[in-house]
């Protein structure tokens, strides 16, 4: 039972940080029908931008004694990765807006690969340590005697990402810019044609996205305690894969997809050697992602369009 | 027709010329993973590369000859290993290979070698079936079956632990390492009490393993993997307050792992084929005070130790026969005897009819945010029969053990594949009925 628990904060905890950047290639398509593949990347630009900003301050390698240095980090990180966003959106795609959605994609994977050799070069070719806060690891409380630990770790991390989906929810729903981004995702000429400036929706959305995208790397980079330039991808393919279970285009159909795939991911790292035990096949946690994605397969065959996506013939 | 003439003059005298300014330079490619995961094994074998060249080239080359290396990427990864090979291959100014460093890699790319007939000497594959099946591949230190057999032991007999974890990567290194640990683990009356896989690019996050592994309470982790996923596991075990120690193999065998883990990495195990223990010899003392004088201090590690002496041990095999590729092959399969071997700072490197290389293993501890030998190690005896093992390549008995395994496991295959195919014919089935209705 105690297990299990463990297991169940872990997928909420990994089921937050996807979700965050789900949310991303979500908002992207939802307007121009494109599927950023860089955007796994603008997450691990997030995560290096904050590494630059510790090894900064880390003169004397204690870190880990000073919260505030992670409080500065993430906000700088942030807002320089808003700023990528809005470089690779202006540089990559904007040129490509009236080309075919094909071309669009393939820059997207250029952009994708340009990103991470680039961090390669300029950070480090190979790991780099990203040692979490010494409160991050403080015990708000256990339950089963200790053996599982709620930590402050768990608590900042729920508290950061239901912020920023309230945020998210109150962007779209509530202000100007977010009635004109739901026009251009409802028909981006018809917008045009109403005086929306287009070329601005879309800008905000990649910088809106970035920054989510940052703090969710800069969250799994101390969840994980360890950067590395090519990370960008196996996160950016499983949070794409939470957007298409939710429904790609559809903003909570990508929370939802996003918790999912991470409560599957705990759960299948879990369990998956008890099951190999039962059914007499050798089994364990490497299968990890071929369970969640498996997962997102067998909904995708139930329901076509996500679990919360409209029913759109034109589906990429 | 007269300015064809002049051209072609000008060409001739131009070949002529070129050689009589200096004699041709000897390149040597070295392929390993320079950016990646593993980066910083490669790092630290273009350093072990670099040092020795630069020696032979100050002592005025090989037979008068300059020697110059140059660095290939296979970024940890089989299918770039295959390209850069056959890049390495295909060029017909290099005349050997040093590499490649993970397992799968090597695998991957000793075909190429093979048919292109170029050697290659890999200074950190230790898979059993790295060289074998070609005659164009070799290697300066041991073999997974030894390694594996040690780390057993070493826990059993030394550590005197009942229950183990093992946590291995789902490649050729990690998973042939555990499979041989297992064996021996068996006969040595060692408790599995768990056993889980990473991808290495796949699974980041290790929460749920080392939660599955704190339920079943083992003594000790046994890491089959490499350095950067070894570092996290030691960390989280640390977090989850997992009194369990950590013995890793050679892959987690770099200073990177320390940097990594901080106060975690203290008190873990590492089998190591070397340790810069400058006490004890001359020869690791000069090797070591000349590495931190090239490279800002810096300790080197076994992987520089054995760049190095793979680096010199082509040197004394060119000096002999020259750089004909298949000469080359030639004199490394010559060196089949204590007699004959490359003495170096990482003992005597000679092969037996593989291409495999006969060399003891270390057990190294961190202490103090340092590598140093730890204070017991397997005692003599032990050893020996490892090493006597290994020295007859001991295939027919290990070939046979592997068989024997294998064969159970696909029984149990079978069954679970069968179930696991029927679960989702089901599946399928349902669907496809449903789906018209709906």
């Amino acid at each position: 039972m105690s297990t299990f628990l463990d297991h169940l904060l872990n997928g909420l905890l990994l089921g937050g940080i996807f979700a965050l950047i789900a949310v991303g290639y979500s908002l992207v398509y939802g307007i121009i029908k494109l599927i950023n593949f860089a955007h796994g990347e603008v997450a691990m630009f997030g995560a290096f931008f904050a590494f630059f900003i510790f090894s900064m301050f880390d003169v004397d390698g204690d870190l880990k004694d000073h919260p505030w240095i992670y409080v500065l980090a993430m906000v700088v990180s942030i807002f320089v990765t808003m700023g990528l966003g809005w470089l690779l959106e202006f540089l990559a795609y904007r040129p490509l807006r009236k080309a075919s959605r094909l071309s669009a994609l393939i820059t997207a994977i250029g952009a994708s690969l340009l990103l991470q050799y680039l961090a390669a070069v300029i950070w480090s070719p190979s790991v780099v340590s990203f040692e979490a806060p010494e409160v991050f690891y403080y015990e708000l409380f256990s339950v089963m005697d200790g053996d599982v630990l709620f930590e402050v770790k768990h608590l900042v991390v729920f508290m950061l990402v239901s912020f920023c989906l309230t945020l998210l929810w109150w962007v779209v729903e509530k202000t100007r810019m977010g009635k004109a981004m739901r026009a251009c995702s409802q028909d981006a000429d018809a917008a045009a044609l109403m005086g929306i400036n287009i070329n601005r929706v879309v800008a905000f959305t990649f910088i809106f996205g970035s920054a989510m995208a940052a703090l969710s790397g800069v969250l799994y980079g101390l969840h994980l305690e360890q950067v590395r330039y090519n990370m960008g991808i196996q996160i950016g393919i499983v949070a794409f894969a939470a957007a298409v279970l939710g429904g790609i285009g559809s903003i909570p159909g990508a929370v939802l997809g996003g918790f999912v795939i991470g409560f599957t991911q705990a759960m299948a790292s879990g369990y998956l050697s008890d099951l190999g035990d039962f059914i007499g096949h050798p089994l364990n946690s490497g299968y990890t992602e071929a369970v969640a994605f498996m997962i997102m397969i067998l909904c995708l065959i139930v329901k076509p369009n996500g679990l919360l996506g409209k029913g759109d013939a034109d589906r990429a | 027709m007269r300015q064809y003439l002049f051209v072609l003059i000008a060409l001739v005298t131009l070949c002529f010329s070129a050689p009589a300014q200096e004699k041709e330079t000897i390149k040597i490619a070295v392929c390993g993973p320079f950016t990646g995961g593993g980066a910083d094994f490669g790092r630290m074998i273009a350093k072990g590369v670099d040092l020795k060249v630069k020696e032979i080239n100050a002592a005025g080359g090989i037979n008068g000859q300059k020697v110059e290396w140059e660095q290939l990427d296979d970024a940890s990864d089989p299918n770039q290993a295959s390209t850069i090979a056959q890049k390495a291959a295909d060029n017909n100014k290099y005349c050997s290979v040093i590499g490649h460093f993970n397992s799968t890699c090597s695998l991957a790319a000793k075909p190429i070698y093979r048919r292109a007939g170029i050697v290659s000497l890999s200074p950190g594959s230790t898979n059993v079936d790295v060289c074998q099946g070609s005659d164009w591949f070799f290697r300066n230190l041991y073999r997974d079956d030894f390694q594996g057999q040690y780390v057993a032991s070493y826990i059993a007999k030394i550590l005197k632990l009942k229950k183990v974890a093992v946590i291995y990567d789902n490649d050729d290194y990690g998973k042939g390492l555990k499979n041989h640990f297992k064996n021996e683990a068996k006969n040595l009356g060692l408790e599995l009490v768990a056993e889980e896989a990473y991808n290495r690019d796949g699974n980041l996050d290790f929460n749920g393993i080392v939660t599955k592994i704190k339920s079943k309470k083992p003594d000790i982790v046994f890491v089959s993997g490499l350095y950067s996923e070894a570092a996290k596991i030691a960390k989280l075990l640390g977090r989850k307050k997992v009194k369990a120690g950590v013995i890793g193999g050679d892959g987690v065998f770099s200073p990177k792992f320390i940097e990594l883990a901080k106060d975690a990495a203290e008190g873990t195990f590492i089998i190591t084929p070397y340790v810069n223990d400058v006490s004890s010899s001359s020869k690791i003392a000069e090797f070591s005070k000349k590495f931190k004088a090239a490279n800002k201090g810096e300790e080197p590690d076994a992987w520089a130790a054995l760049s190095y002496d793979a680096m010199g041990t082509l040197a004394q095999v060119i000096a002999k026969v020259g750089t004909d590729r298949k000469a080359i092959r030639q004199g490394l399969a010559a060196i089949r005897s204590e007699n004959e071997a490359y003495d170096g700072v990482t003992g005597l490197t000679y092969f037996d009819k593989n291409g495999d290389c006969v060399k003891p293993a270390i057990v190294a501890t961190v202490t103090d945010g340092k590598f140093a030998k730890a204070k017991k190690q397997l005692s003599g005896s032990v050893e020996e029969d490892g090493h006597a093992g290994h020295n007859h390549g001991d295939h027919d008995g290990h070939d046979h053990g592997d068989h024997t395994g294998h064969d159970h496991g696909e029984k149990k295959q079978g069954n679970g594949l069968l179930i696991l195919i029927g679960i989702i014919a089901v599946v399928i089935l349902i669907l496809v009925i449903k789906k018209p209705k709906s």
